[in-house]
This record gives structure tokens, C-alpha cells and sequence, in this order.
């Protein structure tokens, strides 16, 4: 037989449990609009029965309220977090893409297809009319326009290379504010846990911080029980959170974490010719570096990586063949400098006009890195005689590199050691569309250039003897060349530009320019074939317009020049209708995971209506069970036998 | 069936997204509808912006040849085609005066009036060469800046700085050039007046008055620089230069008899057996004594048809295939270096070398067609042409070459000597006439003076014979200079109807292109409109449903 007043504590664990019910109502209600709350529940479980050593039984001893637990599914957070790391990837894509494109566009009045088109026109009208200076001065106007815009596309393109690059230090900031918030967060949860009970809000925060870290950067979370260590097989209820990032390189780990830094490179560490100086290098606290060239690499991180540094796959790389030695200055300033020739076996490293190498910049032979003060092209390798390839240029057996002494490892170089200055980078990013631009014009100004100053000897700028073709002015002296290039503000002399041993490597779409004295004198143009053949003979010009649009004479990527944009526009197009494919389908993936955490874990307005109803009527029902049993005792105390 | 549990939350962050979705759609169409475009970006559809791109191209392409080019082109045919046909009237009205020649009875001052109108004309045709259009000479190839002949004002220059430019001419022609002129030699009439015709100086008897045939190769020029050795000399054009082992058969050498030597007179005497070659400088003519035109024929013959030697030819052709009479060439190389207003500039015509002093006052060569004795190239035409469609050319411009020949002024050259000549007899006769009618029989000079006047009156004869058939000459080479300028008109025409029929296509071309890029990027207003329509119902039933979903929960019922 239970003891009289049981009743008044069944009733009583109901109305506590109701009670608890009540407020995680009210809880869920207040966060409907949280973001990364998930919703919580009231665990209840009928208390121990009481043996009441009756006939009937046993007697139930009301509701035991065990926690109030969130409803969480951590295998959609996993789902988010790697689909959220790609969207962040392929949303920044399309957002720098997108730019870059508008760069590119030709939008029928100043693109470089308008502008080729009217290059080619005032062509013509020399064509029509190549005795007056006026057309050849409008023809060398329109091809300044070209230059201007190929000036242009090069420094609004080193811009997007430099807001990409600073977004890059942005994500590293974001990513170190996430990561010293995740450890703190580690901290209090486990405070609260170890003490029993689940800390549900301060998880959902946690969540929360993974879900904006996994825009950024790909994330892998362990959380493993920590066990006592006195009693191996017992829990503590403490739990140790780890997160790693960037394919596995630890961030968080429990209570601690590390902090990744920016460090600007230096002048002498670039990696590409054309890239703006001062681009990152992300470090770890500890000073190693951190490893943004592997595949695992995802979030918005990768997709800034690949844009700034993407180099289509095109990286230098080659393994040593010669090491030696040099000595600059003289007496005691003379300094002994290393020397390493490094063979190349790739097509693209074979032709300087596809180089994108820095005058001077970073190197990584066999594993060290070590900086290089200069370099130049080896066409003849082991007493060989330099071969041409089909356009015409000397073909490039290696790259000898001069290595800065104080700078850099001090390991032992070996030949056949691995080199590269830095990795193959899948994507096309800025790099890519620089070299393309570089190599467009390097053969092309190298050919037109020719066409205008046929027969001539660069070195002494006399016609050569016997030429069959000299290319003549009006003035019956052989012709300038139009296309000049800029190298540190001055022009390069033509002299420097075909006979040097870098060939047109100083022509870049940022230093390519008209020729100042053609500028100034349009009748300079080597127009005529022949000194003597009267002054409206136009066959060099006449060669010019063949050579822009037949592709036997002069092809880019297999194609006639005047589709140069053509090709730079498709390859643009085509990464940015990519980028912008994926991240729809990425951001509908989102959504659609989003939904379905939010289907287990978000708070249903009416469900929460039904709830409170339902506890209500709990909470009612258990206040009516107690005044019953007051009206009980009642009877029984003062009514009852009196 | 639909077992997931949907909370509020994800019908309203649903219809976001698709009520978002509906507004870029929406967005998208409306852009479509205000630039009329289907694209935007390239990134919308690659194939299509590249699409774009070319025929926007090739429609710039097409403005360029229809709009400028064929426009270029045609005025310069027009112009042109004005030149020719002043030319053509110029050469009628010539032939008309020639004609007049024909009849026998004129009078030498009544054909030497003819003579002058003739020459008159002649000088207008060659200043017709001069025209230019907007101050590019429109015949003289591509030397727009030099007219074709020299000017007044260069020669004055010329003359007041005596710098005559020194030109080195080379001639290229082939064997039927050389001509045949008539002679006749008036022995010692020459000089004869009425105060010496007694004095004995000047006896003569029709016995010695003598005509014959002279063969000569006419050179471009007259007044050619004196004292120098002209060589005649033999080539295959399409090899090297033809020898023999007796340099004489290839290269034959002349020199200079100067007409006070009576350089004619030489050659009849050497005729018929002789072996003379001789030039006169004043009248730029090489001379041949029929033995030295035989040797040369016959060496031009073998090498051309590859026959059986003849001796003569050393080491003959035999048994080689000769290299064919189009490949053969003559070429006379000679100096000239005094020149006259209306002369034709050498560098429109020849290969020369032209030496004359510089601001500075040294001398400096320029070489101009030195590409016509290469084998290769040869003599060619320098011509203008404009790019008038994708691989479609027009040549604009006749040059002097086709259309205005040096023969024509050296034919009047021939006459005008032979009127000189003429004159010069006729007033002998007329003066040994009046002395005759005032002799009596029996004056001591009267039998010296009848020969003397049979003497003038045979060579009257030649000579008036001489001139009727130079005058006929005359006709035909008119007519076939005539024939000349009326191919080059043909040409011209030929062009522009050519150009015509270009420009017909450009513009079709241009329209179709157009339309290309219509379609291409352009929108079909109607779809795009029923498309925008549709987008904006579905926008508003999205607003609504989610207007309806988001306003009531249970909370309203309870």
C-alpha cells in the first residue's frame, strides 16, 4: 500500500514535467528566427513503478524528466558542410569570372574585336591611298588603340589579381576569427557537459561557426568522448572537438588552435612575370607553410587561389642538368653565385613566348626553396646548335638560373633534382589569361615587326645587302618598327628586343606600345618593298593585312590573329558559365540539405501551437489532480472519523 | 507520400528562392526585350557571343570593301575612263588630219601646217598622261608623285641648276622592232642657195642623188648622250645571257656617227655587203648595214628556234630546243642626259638608273626597275589594286606602258625630219627653177645648173614620195594607238562593270550577314513578350501562394 500523499508527488512530477515542457515551448517559440538553433525537446520517461506490495501490483510514480536535448542529425551538417565548401568555391568563381569577362567583352564599341576591326580597316585605306601620311598616321593611331587596350586588360586584370588577393587575407582573417571562437566554444561546452547535461545552445552556436568556416575552407570534424584516464572505460561526458581544414591540416584541436598569418611576398619571390607584387603566402603560427596546392583544397580559399595563381596547368618545372658557378663584381665586391641549368621537356617551356617567368623570383629544386636574382634561355645544350621550331623561334633546351647567396636553402644541389618555381595550377586564372595575352603578342608584334622592317639588319638598322625585299618609308630608308615595348618606361630598342638572347620576352600586354618615332612620323612606315618602286607601291602593308586574317601566315592556338579574342572570350565564357553552373547547382544542393537539417532540426510554428496546448492541458490537468487530492485530504483529515 | 516534416521556416526560405528565381527570370526577359538581344554576356551562351563576334566582323569587313573600297575603286575607273576617252578624241581628230596628208598635190608648207596641228595634238595626248586625281598622277603606276613626263617646271629647275639627271636606259625589245626607214642622199644639193649654186661646190648629177632602205632600231629617245659605245646584245629572258665564242654575234657594238658625218650615206655605201653598225645621238637611232641586221637575225632566229646551226652561230644551237621566240630578248643600254619638257620619264617605262646631284651636291643613283631584266619577274605592270571582298581584288589604275607609247612622238620625230628634208629640197628646186628661168641656153653654168635641177627633182621625188608614205605610216600607227588605248578602255570598262557586279553582291552580302546577326542575337519580340507575360503571372501566383502560407498559422486558431 503506497503512502497517502504518492499521489501528490506523481501529481507533482507531472506538473514539473509539464512545467519544463511549458518552457522548452517557449524556448523554441523565442528562436524561431535563430539562425543555427535547433529545436529542443523535453526527454520524459514514466518514473520507476513503486512496489507497493499490494494485489495489485506495482504503482506508477508519475514522470522522471530526464534532459532537454536539441534534435540535431549531424550527418546533414556533414552533407552542408561539404557542399557548402564547394558553393563558397564555385560563388567566387563566378563572382571574379564574371568580371573578368566584363574585361573581355566586346560589346561592338570597344572591345578588341571593334578595335582589331578597325586596325584592319585603316589598313585598308593605306591600302587605297599609301602615298598621303594621313592614312598611315590614322593606321598607326588605330594601333595604338590596340595597344592602349591590351594596356589596358593588363591593368584592369592586375587589379582583379590584387582584390582577389586581398580577399585571400580576408578569408585567412575570417577563418583565424572562426577558429579562436570554435576552441573557446569547445571550452565552455565541455565545462557544461563534464557537470552532465548537453550544452544544446552553445553547440548550435558551434554548428553555426562550422557552417560559415565551411564556406571559406573545407572542414573535417572529429568529436570524440574523452575518456577518464584513471578509468579507461568510463566517460567523462567531455568531449574532444577537432576540426581540420585544407585537406586535413589541423585548425582546431579541443581547447587550442592555430593561427594561419599572411605574408606578402617579396620582390625577388615572385612566381609569375606578370603577377602584382606583394601576393601571399599563407603561414601557419608555427611558420610552415600552409599547403594551398593540394586537391582537397575547397571552399572560397580555392576558388581565390585558383583565380589569382591558375595557371592552366602551365607551371614551370624541369629537373637539373648543369650546376656551376659565377662571379659579379669586381675585387672585393666580387660575390661567387650558384648557378643551376635546368632542362625542360614541356612544349610551353620550350618557346620563351610562352614564358611567364619572373626576372628574378622563387625556386624549389628538389624539395628546398631557394631564389634565383636572374635567368636566362639555353638554346644550345651540350655543344648543340640551336633548332627553330615552327614559327620561326630558336626552340629553349633549358634555363640556367643564378641563385641568390644569402637568400633562400643552403642544401646541396644535386643534379637531376626535381625543379619547379611553382605548381601546376589546373585552373584559368589571371596568370593564365596574362601568358595568353603575352604569347599572342609576342608573336605577333615579333611578326608584323618583321613584315615592316623586312631586309633589314636590327643591328645597324640598314637594309641588308641583297635582300629581296626591303621594307621602305617614304623616304626610301628601311622601316620602323610599329610595335615597340616598354620595359621600365623607356622603349626597348629594337636592337635589344630581336637580337637579345630574351628574344620578345619584355613584350607583355603591359608593356606593349607603338613605337614612339612612328608616333611622331607616320611616313617612317615601312610600307613599300622596295626602296625605288614608286610611293604608292604598298606590298608590306598588303602582307600586313594577310597576316591578320590567313592562318598560314600567322596563327594563334590555330587560329588567324583577328581571332585571338575569340579564343580568350570562349575560354573566359566557358569558366565563367562553369563557375556559375556549379554554384546554381551547389546553391540548390544547399538549399535542399538546409531544408532537410531544417525539416529534423527547425521549430514549426504550429507544432509549437500543439505543444503548447498540449502542455497546458498537462500542466492543467496535473494543477487539477493536486487540488483533488487537497480536496481528498481534505475529506480525510478533517471529515474523515472526526 | 512525403514523409519529411516541413516547418514553416523551409516554406518560407522555399519561397524565397523560387519567388527569386521568378524575378531573375523576369529580369532576364525584360533585359532581352529592352536591347532587343538575347545575350548579354558572353558567359549566357559562348557559341553564340562568338557567333557575334564574327559577323560582327565580317560585317564591319563588308562596310569597309562596299562603303569605301568599291567607292574608291570606282572613282578612280571614272577618272580614268575620262582620261582615255579625251585620249581617243585626241587620236581621232589626229587620224583626221593625217589624212588630209594623203593627197599628193599638197604643197611641203601646206603639209608642214598639217605637220604642226599633228604635232599640236600629239603634245595635248601626252599631257592627258599628266592628269591627276586629288593630286596622285593617275598613269604612272606607283609613282603617284611623279608625273610622266618631265615638266616645264622640272626642266627650268633642271636647266637653272644645270643639273640634268643622268639616266642609264635599258631597253628591252625583241627583233621586230627594228623598222626599215627610206633615205634618199642628196649628194652635194646640200646647202645649195642661189648665191653658191655656180661656184662648183655644189655639182651634182641625177646619177648620184641615191635612195635606198636603211634597217635601224628606233630607240625610245632621240638625244642621246654622244660618244658613248652602244651595245646590242642578245638574251634568253629565261636564262642567262645568251654567248658565243665570238662575242660579235651576241653583243654587237656601235658607235657614234653624228649627222653632220652623214651616218646614212655610211650605211648605203656599206650596204648591201658591208658589216656596219652605227647610232646617230641626235635622233637616237641605230643603224644596220643589211650584212650586220642578217648576222643578228640569223643569231636571234637560231637561238630562238634551236635550228641547225649555221657556222655562224658559234657554238651553234644545234641539237637544243632553242628557248622559243617569246623568251628572246634584245636589250640596248644607253645613256641620255639632257632632257626637254613633255619627254617621258624613263622610270615609267624602262629599267634605267637615274644620277643627278643632291641638295648637298653630291651625286646619288637611284635604280629604279631592276627587277625588269631578272628572269623571274620581268617586265610588269605596276598596279593599284584595292581589296574590294574576301579574296576579291580590282586593279584600278592603267599605266603608262599600256596607253601612251614613245613611238608615237618618235613617228612624228621620222616626219618631221622628212619634212625638214623636204623643205630643204623643195626650196632648192624652186631656187634652181627661178636661176634657170633666167639663164639663157647657152650660159656657161646652165648645163651644170639642168643637172643640178634633174638632180633636185629626183630627190624631190624620193623625198615627197618619202613623206606620202610616212603620213600613211603615220595613219595606221594612229590607228593602232588607237587600237591601244580603246583595249585599255575595254579594260577600264571591263573593271567597272566587274566592280559593279562586286558591289551588287557586297550588299547582299551585307544584308544576309545582317540578318545572320538577327538571328543570332537578335530576340523574337512576340516569344520573348508571351515569355515576359507568363514570368509575370507566375511571379504574381508565387507572391500570392506565399502571401497565403505565410499569414496563418494554427496560433490563429487556437
Amino acid at each position: 500500500m503506497p503512502s497517502q500523499f504518492f499521489g501528490l508527488s506523481i501529481a507533482g512530477s507531472g506538473l514539473r514535467n509539464a512545467n519544463a515542457a511549458l518552457n522548452t515551448t517557449a524556448n523554441n517559440i523565442s528562436n524561431v528566427q535563430t539562425d543555427g538553433y535547433s529545436r529542443q525537446k523535453v526527454d520524459s520517461q514514466a518514473a520507476d513503478a513503486l512496489r507497493v506490495f499490494a494485489t495489485y501490483g506495482c504503482a506508477g510514480a508519475g514522470v522522471e524528466t530526464l534532459s532537454i536535448e536539441r534534435v540535431r542529425d549531424s550527418f546533414y551538417d556533414v552533407k552542408f558542410w561539404d557542399n557548402h565548401a564547394n558553393y563558397g568555391q564555385y560563388n567566387i568563381k563566378d563572382y571574379y569570372d564574371r568580371e573578368i569577362e566584363d574585361y573581355f567583352n566586346d560589346d561592338g564599341t570597344s572591345g578588341f574585336v571593334t578595335i582589331f576591326n578597325k586596325m584592319r580597316d585603316a589598313l585598308q585605306e593605306v591600302t587605297k591611298d599609301a602615298s598621303t601620311t594621313s592614312t598611315k598616321a590614322n593606321f598607326v593611331a588605330s594601333v595604338q588603340a590596340l595597344t592602349d587596350y591590351f594596356n589596358s586588360m593588363y591593368g584592369n586584370l592586375q587589379e582583379v589579381q590584387k582584390d582577389i588577393n586581398l580577399e585571400i587575407k580576408q578569408c585567412v582573417d575570417q577563418i583565424n576569427s572562426i577558429s579562436s571562437q570554435v576552441a573557446t566554444l569547445s571550452k565552455q561546452i565541455n565545462v557544461i557537459e563534464l557537470s552532465g547535461g548537453i550544452a544544446n545552445d552553445l553547440r548550435d552556436q558551434r554548428d553555426l561557426l562550422i557552417d560559415r568556416l565551411s564556406e571559406y575552407v573545407d572542414v573535417e570534424i572529429r568529436e570524440t568522448p574523452i575518456y577518464d584516464t584513471n578509468d579507461p572505460t568510463r566517460e567523462t561526458g567531455g568531449t574532444r572537438y577537432v576540426v581540420k581544414i585544407a585537406g586535413g591540416q589541423l585548425l582546431v584541436d579541443g581547447n587550442d588552435y592555430d593561427e594561419l598569418s599572411c605574408v606578402a611576398r617579396a620582390n625577388d619571390e615572385g612566381l609569375n612575370q606578370t603577377d602584382v607584387d606583394g601576393l601571399y603566402k599563407i603561414k601557419w603560427g608555427n611558420g610552415n607553410e600552409f599547403n594551398l596546392n593540394n586537391a582537397a583544397l575547397n571552399g572560397k580559399l580555392r576558388g581565390l587561389v585558383d583565380l589569382r595563381d591558375g595557371n592552366n596547368g602551365q607551371n614551370f618545372n624541369g629537373k637539373v642538368r648543369e650546376k656551376g658557378s659565377v662571379t659579379v663584381g669586381d675585387g672585393a665586391d666580387a660575390v661567387t653565385k650558384q648557378t643551376v641549368t635546368v632542362g625542360v621537356s614541356d612544349d610551353y617551356l620550350k618557346a620563351l613566348i610562352d614564358c611567364n617567368l619572373p626576372s628574378q623570383g622563387e625556386i624549389t629544386i628538389g624539395n628546398a626553396v631557394y631564389y634565383y636574382d636572374e635567368w636566362e634561355p639555353v638554346y644550345e645544350m651540350d655543344g648543340s646548335d640551336y633548332v627553330l621550331d615552327e614559327n620561326g623561334q630558336r626552340v629553349v633546351e633549358a634555363y640556367k638560373f643564378t641563385l641568390d647567396p644569402e637568400k633562400g636553402s643552403s642544401r646541396e644541389i644535386t643534379v637531376n633534382d626535381q625543379v619547379k618555381t611553382q605548381e601546376a595550377l589546373a585552373y584559368q586564372g589571371i596568370p593564365y589569361y596574362m601568358t595568353q595575352m603575352s604569347a599572342f603578342l609576342r608573336s605577333f608584334t615579333d611578326k608584323i615587326n618583321g613584315i615592316l622592317t623586312a631586309g633589314q639588319d636590327p643591328s645597324t638598322g640598314k637594309a641588308v645587302d641583297g635582300a629581296p625585299v626591303v621594307a621602305t618609308n617614304a623616304y626610301g630608308d628601311p622601316g620602323t618598327n610599329l610595335f615597340a615595348c616598354r620595359k621600365i618606361g623607356e622603349e626597348v630598342s629594337y636592337k635589344e628586343l630581336e637580337t637579345d638572347k630574351y628574344g620578345y620576352y619584355y613584350m607583355t600586354a603591359g608593356t606593349v606600345s607603338v613605337t614612339d618615332a612612328l608616333l611622331n612620323d607616320a611616313d617612317l612606315l615601312g610600307s613599300r618593298s622596295n626602296p625605288h618602286v614608286g610611293v604608292e607601291e604598298c606590298e608590306q602593308i598588303k602582307e600586313v593585312i594577310d597576316t591578320l586574317t590567313t592562318k598560314s601566315k600567322f596563327s594563334f592556338r590555330n587560329a588567324p590573329a583577328n581571332q585571338m579574342l575569340e579564343i580568350l572570350i570562349s575560354d573566359v565564357a566557358l569558366n565563367k558559365s562553369n563557375a556559375d553552373v556549379y554554384k546554381t547547382t551547389y546553391e540548390g544542393l544547399k538549399n535542399s540539405i538546409d531544408n532537410q537539417r531544417t525539416s529534423i532540426s527547425g521549430v514549426d510554428e504550429d507544432e509549437e501551437a500543439v505543444s503548447l496546448v498540449k502542455y497546458q492541458n498537462n500542466y492543467t490537468l496535473a494543477s487539477k489532480m493536486i487540488q483533488t487530492l487537497t480536496e481528498i485530504y481534505d475529506q480525510l483529515i478533517l471529515n474523515t472519523g472526526v | 507520400m512525403n514523409a519529411m516534416r516541413m516547418t514553416n521556416k523551409i516554406m518560407q526560405n522555399n519561397s524565397l528562392y523560387n519567388i527569386n528565381q521568378n524575378k531573375v527570370l523576369q529580369d532576364k526577359l525584360s533585359t532581352q526585350m529592352s536591347t532587343q538581344k538575347k545575350l548579354t554576356r558572353p558567359s549566357d551562351d559562348p557559341v553564340v557571343a562568338i557567333r557575334a563576334l564574327r559577323l560582327r566582323s565580317s560585317v564591319s569587313e563588308l562596310t569597309q570593301y562596299n562603303d569605301k573600297n568599291a567607292a574608291d575603286a570606282d572613282n578612280w575607273l571614272k577618272v580614268t575612263s575620262d582620261g582615255l576617252a579625251v585620249m581617243n578624241d585626241i587620236l581621232t581628230d589626229m587620224m583626221k588630219e593625217s589624212n588630209k596628208a594623203a593627197n599628193k598635190d599638197l604643197t611641203p608648207n601646206e603639209l608642214d601646217i598639217i605637220l604642226t596641228q599633228v604635232k599640236s595634238y600629239m603634245d595635248e595626248f601626252y599631257s592627258t598622261g599628266n592628269s591627276d586625281y586629288a593630286g596622285r598622277y593617275l598613269f604612272t603606276g606607283y609613282r603617284t608623285d611623279t608625273p610622266m613626263t618631265f615638266t616645264t617646271a622640272d626642266v627650268s629647275k633642271m636647266t637653272e641648276d644645270d643639273n640634268f639627271p643622268s639616266y642609264e636606259i635599258t631597253e628591252q625589245t625583241k627583233i621586230d622592232a627594228f623598222d626599215t626607214m627610206n633615205y634618199t642622199y642628196i649628194d652635194k644639193l646640200e646647202g645649195l642657195n642661189p648665191n653658191n649654186y655656180t661656184d662648183g661646190t655644189h655639182d651634182t648629177t641625177e646619177q648620184k642623188i641615191e635612195n635606198g632602205d636603211i634597217k635601224r632600231l628606233r630607240l625610245a629617245y632621240d638625244d642621246i648622250k654622244d660618244g658613248q659605245t652602244l651595245k646590242v646584245e642578245l638574251y634568253s629572258k629565261s636564262g642567262s645571257p645568251l654567248t658565243y665564242s665570238d662575242p660579235a654575234l651576241h653583243s654587237v657594238t656601235a658607235t657614234a656617227v653624228s649627222l653632220g658625218n652623214d651616218p646614212y650615206k655610211q650605211i648605203l655605201d656599206s650596204n648591201p655587203g658591208g658589216n656596219l653598225v652605227i647610232y646617230v645621238p641626235e635622233t637616237g637611232e641605230i643603224l644596220f648595214s643589211d650584212g650586220a641586221f642578217k648576222t643578228l637575225n640569223d643569231t636571234y632566229q637560231a637561238a630562238a628556234q634551236g635550228t641547225e646551226g649555221d657556222d655562224t652561230v658559234d657554238p651553234p644551237i644545234a641539237g637544243t630546243p632553242g628557248v622559243g621566240e617569246e623568251n628572246m630578248e634584245i636589250r640596248v643600254t644607253y645613256t641620255k642626259d639632257h632632257w626637254n619638257n613633255g619627254d617621258l620619264r624613263p622610270e615609267h617605262y624602262f629599267k634605267c638608273s637615274a644620277t643627278a646631284k643632291d641638295a648637298s651636291g653630291t651625286e646619288n643613283t637611284i635604280d629604279y626597275n631592276s627587277e625588269y631584266t631578272d628572269a623571274e619577274i620581268g617586265i610588269k605592270r605596276q598596279t593599284i589594286s584595292y581589296d574590294v571582298g574576301y579574296n576579291q581584288i580590282i586593279e584600278v589604275n592603267s599605266t603608262a606602258q599600256e596607253i601612251f607609247p614613245h613611238d608615237l612622238k618618235r613617228d612624228l620625230d621620222d616626219l618631221q625630219n622628212i619634212m625638214t628634208k623636204m623643205k630643204d629640197i623643195y626650196a632648192i628646186r624652186t631656187d634652181l627653177k627661178d636661176a634657170l628661168r633666167d639663164m639663157e641656153e647657152s650660159d656657161a653654168d646652165y648645163a651644170d645648173t639642168v643637172k643640178q635641177m634633174d638632180a633636185a627633182n629626183k630627190a624631190y621625188d624620193y623625198i615627197r614620195e618619202n613623206i606620202h608614205t610616212a603620213f600613211e605610216h603615220m595613219i595606221s600607227k594612229t590607228q593602232e594607238y588607237q587600237a591601244d588605248v580603246n583595249v585599255a578602255v575595254t579594260d577600264n570598262g571591263t573593271r567597272s562593270s566587274r566592280l559593279a557586279l562586286i558591289k551588287n553582291r557586297l550588299v547582299e552580302q551585307k544584308t544576309s550577314f545582317r540578318e545572320l546577326q538577327d538571328k543570332n542575337e537578335g530576340v523574337d519580340i512576340a516569344e520573348v513578350a508571351i515569355e515576359l507575360k507568363s514570368a509575370e503571372l507566375t511571379y504574381e501566383s508565387s507572391l500570392m501562394a506565399t502571401s497565403k502560407i505565410m499569414q496563418t498559422t494554427l496560433m490563429n486558431y487556437i
